[in-house]
């Protein structure tokens, strides 16, 4: 079962849409961290609407995968947790540290512009690829 | 009081998909008796994670789930166990944070903390533990 | 048991199928009387008198089987699971647990005349007593025991819907929910809280939760978690925490205790973090009194 990742400019959008076992969600973590190096994306916005269940594991890997993705230079945000699912994870004393959430995709992409825009080296027209 | 073997439900866990039908039929009694969402939820993920470490340092197990509820509580009570080689030192398996497979180590905790009922053997022959969910009726209807 | 006490024992279990339905009928009657003028019209007579009909034939069973010293009342026993039942009953009916006690001691003195009747002699009697002591005691016990826990659920029970009323949550402006906490906090109502709360974030996805701890009597290290709790999985789902509120003694015991509310926005007054809210909403309050220029 592999997670599809979409590309909207430099920014990946991925859902996660089912119950997934420990494989799926290493695979996972390695083609988005793939894909953010091939395609220099800037930004990833992480769905978890669908998943009911997150525990200790599945929180420590979207963990690691929103740090390793800043490590690579792009923004995460992950959308969606579900209140039953923040509420078991903060009962057994983890959260998802250091990761900023967004109720929907839409918010999540909007984060995403807002915190690109903030960078101030952002690229936003390449002036050299004119000349050539 | 000792649990009827038979009308348990059996769930054999060999491979990672088992975790997953272990939890959904956790959820299916939870949610057949009326308790909420975040109930439900919670008893799925200390499923998760005790079937899990039953995969993961014992090659597999069987978890058992028994609706023990009477008149006064629902309570559902979990039993995960496997034939491994056992816990060496359960105080520091049950520390927040220590894991020797790379985990949060929020596993045996975690699931300590989301239910309200937790035991623990463990010897070389294998480990066994026994969580339950208690809520009483009364309370349930503002959930 | 002496030979005294077997005699004893025997003579109640005769007395229990000879003079059966007069027992039965001074002792409900008498117990009726007692309640006369209280709350026992919720009980119909007839229903007494049938449970009492049962307990007769329970307590004639027991007395007849090797009854001994070493019996203790067992809740498999079929006289111990009337008992409790009966005393639930009367216990969520709202009789008093003296009325309840009242049931089995008053059997008692009949049950003890009516043996008066067929032996006086005092050695003899007193066996009786002591056998009546071991069963009849024992029942009451259990009876009031059973009476205690009913009532002790039924107020948890209450205080738990009292408990339900008091944390609303409060939508005060679009995507702005408000937490008022009043009152002592432990993990139960915590958990509940949390909950409801976490709901109403997720129902209106409210940019902006305010949690206003004005109300909270004692911040100690146990509170201080349960709010940390909260404010964590609140921001998990997206929103925005304000915490408002804080007492001086609250912020002195929490840098005391060494606890950290880590990176949330926190703001003396509901009123400093309501414009807050607002501000992060992306709205601005102007002054309508105020005259230009």
């Amino acid at each position: 079962m592999r997670i599809p990742i979409l590309r909207l400019g430099d920014i990946l959008l991925t859902s996660i849409q089912v119950d997934l076992i420990d494989e799926d969600i290493l695979q996972f973590q390695h083609d988005v961290l793939t894909m953010i190096k091939n395609r220099d994306a800037q930004g990833v916005v992480i769905d978890i609407t669908s998943m009911e269940v997150v525990d200790s594991f599945m929180a420590r890997v979207i963990n690691d995968t929103a740090n390793m993705a800043r490590l690579l230079g792009a923004e995460v945000v992950v959308c969606g947790i579900q209140p039953s699912v923040a509420l078991t994870l903060v009962e057994m004393g983890r959260g998802l540290i250091g990761v900023t959430s967004t109720f929907n995709l839409e918010q999540g992409l909007r984060e995403i512009e807002r915190r690109l825009a903030a960078r101030l080296l952002r690229p936003v027209t390449d002036g050299d690829s004119n000349a050539t | 009081m000792p649990p009827e073997t038979s009308d348990a439900l059996i769930i054999p866990i060999r491979e990672q998909q088992d975790v997953l039908t272990a939890r959904q039929k956790a959820r299916t009694i939870a949610s057949g008796l009326g308790l909420g969402i975040a109930d439900q939820t919670r008893l799925a993920t200390a499923i998760s994670e005790l079937t899990r470490n039953a995969i993961l340092y014992a090659g597999g197990g069987e978890c058992q789930l028994w609706d023990q509820s009477d008149d006064n509580t629902f309570r559902i009570r979990v039993e995960v166990r496997d034939q491994g080689p056992g816990i060496d030192d359960i105080a520091l398996a049950m520390r927040d944070g220590y894991s020797t497979s790379g985990g949060l180590g929020a596993g045996l905790s975690g699931a300590k903390r989301l239910m309200d009922d937790f035991e623990i053997e463990t010897s070389s022959a294998g480990t066994r533990v026994i969580v339950t969910l208690e809520r009483s009726r009364q309370e349930s209807f503002y959930i | 048991m002496n030979a005294l006490e077997q005699a004893a024992t025997d003579r109640f279990t005769t007395l229990l199928e000879t003079k059966r339905s007069v027992i039965l009928d001074t002792w409900v009657d008498q117990f009726l009387a007692d309640w006369e003028g209280t709350r026992h019209g919720n009980l119909p007579p007839e229903e007494i008198r049938a449970q009492s009909q049962l307990f007769l034939d329970q307590l004639h069973r027991l007395l007849q089987n090797n009854f001994s010293h070493s019996w203790q009342p067992q809740s498999a026993d079929p006289i111990v699971q009337l008992l409790t039942q009966l005393s639930e009953t009367w216990a969520k009916k709202g009789l008093a647990a003296a009325q309840s006690t009242f049931y089995i001691l008053s059997f008692k003195r009949i049950l003890l005349a009516r043996y008066l009747e067929l032996e006086s002699d005092p050695a003899a009697f007193s066996a009786a007593v002591a056998v009546l002591d071991l069963v009849l005691d024992r029942l009451s016990l259990v009876v009031v025991e059973r009476f205690e826990m009913t009532r002790e659920r039924l107020i948890k029970q209450q205080s738990l819907s009292l408990l339900e009323l008091s944390t609303p949550v409060v939508k005060i402006w679009d995507h702005m929910i408000l937490l008022p906490l009043v009152g002592v906090i432990d993990t139960a109502r915590a958990r509940k809280i949390t909950e409801n709360l976490l709901n109403s974030i997720a129902e209106i996805e409210a940019m902006v939760t305010i949690v206003d701890i004005t109300g909270v009597p004692v911040l100690d290290t146990a509170v201080a978690g349960h709010l940390m709790k909260t404010i964590n999985a609140a921001q998990m789902l997206g929103t925005h925490v304000i915490l408002t509120g804080m007492s001086p003694e609250g912020a002195q015991t929490l840098v005391k205790l060494g606890v950290s509310l880590g990176d949330i926005t926190t703001r003396g007054s509901l009123k400093a973090g309501i414009s807050e809210g607002l501000a992060a909403l992306g709205k601005v309050i102007i002054d309508g009194h105020r005259r230009a220029g």
